[in-house]
C-alpha cells in the first residue's frame, strides 16, 4: 500500500493561485520545520551555519516551481518525511561542497572490504593463533610473510564476492563503517542485535571454510 | 537502478528505509549499498537523523500512559476534594474518566478495509472531534462527527504492519470537553 503524499504537499503541488501555493508552502514547512533543522544542525559548524543550511534547503526545495518536491513519488510507499530527511541531508552536503569543495574520495578500484578488519574478525573466531600481519608489522616483513598476505587475501576477495548481497552489506556495515550491532539491526531491518550477530557469525564460517577450501588453513596463513 | 556506478536517488533510499521495497528491489540495492560507501553514508545517517526527529512507537506509549495516568490523578483529586469540601465545584475539564465517552473501537490488530470507529454517546454533546495519529505522532485524518462513529475514507492510506493512534474528544453543550483518551490498533493486511 503506498502513503499518501502530506495533505500539505498536494495542496502545494495543486495550487492554482500563488496566494495557496505561498500558504501551502509555509504549512509544510511548519509541518517539518524541527525535521529540517535536525537535519541542518547535524553538521559542523555552530547557529549560524545551521541556519545558513536551513535556509539553503528551503531555497532548493522551492527551487523550480518546486521540482525536488514533485520527485516525491507517493506510489514508492516511503513517508514524506523520510524522502525529505535524504534529500535534505544531501542538500546540506551540496552546500557544504559548494563552500569547501568535494571532499576528496578515496580512489580504490579494487577495494571490496577493509579485509584486514575481516581478518582480525575471522582470526577472533577461530582462536589466539598466529597473525601473520601482526609479525609483518612488528618485524621486517619477510618476503615469504608477505607472499602469503598476498595470497590470503585474494583467496578472502575471492571468497568475499560469492556472498550474497545481504551479507556483504553487514560486514561494510559492521567492519568498514565500524557500526555496533544495534545500529546494523536498524538499518537493514534485523530484530534485533543478536540475529546481527548470528548472521556475522555465519557469513564468518561461511568465509572460513571457503578459505579453506582455497587451502588457507585458518586466516594467520 | 544501476548496481555499481549510479548512486541510490534519494527515493530508493527512503524506501529502503520505510521497508518498502520488494524482495528484489531490497536485494539489489543492498548489493549497491554494499559497494558504495558513499550511499551507506546516506543510509546510515538517515537513518540517525530520523531515530532523533521521530519519536519511536515505545516512547509514544509511554507518553501515552503518562498522561493517562496524570489524568486519572487528577480526576481521583478532583474527586476527593468534592468529597472533602461535600459541594459541587464546576470545572472546565478534558477529561476520560469521569466523561463517559468510551472508544469502542477498533482496537488490536486490524484489517484496512471498512475500518470504522465507535465510540460512547456523551450525554449533552454537540459534536464529536476524532484524531488519528502514526506511531510517529503525525496527524494521518482528522474529522468532526455529530454521531457516534464514523468510518476512514477510502483515500486514506495506512500502512500494513504498523500501529496508530485515535483519539475522539466530545464538545458538550455545558462548554466542557471530554476525551475518550488513546487508543491504539494495528493495522495487519
Amino acid at each position: 500500500m503506498g502513503a499518501a503524499a502530506p495533505f500539505e504537499l498536494s495542496q502545494l503541488l495543486r495550487a492554482v493561485d500563488s496566494s495557496s501555493q505561498q500558504a501551502a508552502w509555509e504549512d509544510l514547512i511548519a509541518r517539518h520545520t524541527r525535521l529540517l533543522l535536525a537535519v541542518s544542525r547535524s553538521f559542523n559548524g555552530g547557529h549560524d551555519e545551521a541556519m545558513e543550511r536551513y535556509t539553503y534547503i528551503l531555497d532548493k526545495l522551492r527551487e523550480d516551481d518546486f521540482r525536488r518536491l514533485r520527485t516525491f513519488d507517493e506510489t514508492s510507499g516511503a513517508r514524506f518525511s523520510t524522502w525529505l530527511t535524504v534529500t535534505a541531508r544531501r542538500l546540506c552536503l551540496d552546500h557544504l561542497r559548494a563552500l569547501y569543495g568535494r571532499q576528496r574520495e578515496s580512489a580504490q578500484p579494487n577495494r571490496i572490504y577493509p579485509l584486514r578488519s575481516i581478518r582480525r574478525a575471522l582470526a577472533d573466531s577461530i582462536g589466539p593463533e598466529v597473525d601473520v600481519e601482526r609479525v609483518i608489522d612488528e618485524q621486517s616483513p619477510s618476503l615469504i610473510a608477505q607472499t602469503v598476505v598476498v595470497e590470503r587475501d585474494e583467496a578472502l576477495r575471492a571468497a568475499l564476492v560469492q556472498l550474497k548481497s545481504r551479507e556483504r552489506l553487514l560486514l561494510a556495515l559492521r567492519y568498514e563503517d565500524d557500526l555496533s550491532a544495534a545500529r546494523i539491526a536498524r538499518i537493514i531491518g534485523l530484530p534485533t542485535p543478536f540475529h546481527v550477530y548470528r548472521q556475522l557469525n555465519t557469513i564468518l564460517e561461511k568465509l572460513r571454510l571457503s578459505l579453506e577450501s582455497r587451502g588457507i588453513e585458518g586466516v594467520d596463513g | 537502478m544501476n548496481d555499481a556506478d549510479e548512486h541510490m536517488t534519494d527515493m530508493l533510499i527512503a524506501s529502503y528505509l520505510d521497508r518498502r521495497m520488494s524482495d528484489i528491489e531490497r536485494e539489489r540495492f543492498e548489493n549497491h549499498l554494499a559497494e558504495c560507501p558513499e550511499c551507506r553514508q546516506a543510509v546510515i545517517e538517515a537513518e540517525s537523523l530520523l531515530k532523533r526527529v521521530r519519536p519511536t512507537w515505545r516512547v509514544n506509549k509511554v507518553v501515552a500512559l503518562i498522561a493517562a495516568v496524570l489524568v486519572l490523578v487528577a480526576v481521583d483529586l478532583k474527586v476527593q476534594q468534592r468529597d472533602d469540601l461535600s459541594a459541587p465545584t464546576t470545572t472546565r475539564a478534558t477529561s476520560t474518566a469521569d466523561s463517559g465517552l468510551i472508544a469502542y473501537g477498533p482496537s488490536g490488530e486490524v484489517t484496512r478495509s471498512g475500518l470504522r470507529f465507535v465510540w460512547s454517546p456523551l450525554a449533552g454533546a454537540i459534536s464529536y472531534k476524532i484524531l488519528l495519529v502514526d506511531a510517529s505522532s503525525l496527524p494521518v485524518w482528522s474529522a468532526a462527527a455529530t454521531d457516534t462513529s464514523i468510518s476512514l475514507p477510502a483515500t486514506v492510506a495506512l500502512r500494513t504492519g504498523e500501529n496508530y493512534l485515535w483519539v475522539v474528544d466530545a464538545l458538550a453543550s455545558d462548554g466542557t470537553t471530554h476525551s475518550t483518551g488513546l487508543h491504539e490498533f494495528r493495522v495487519n493486511r
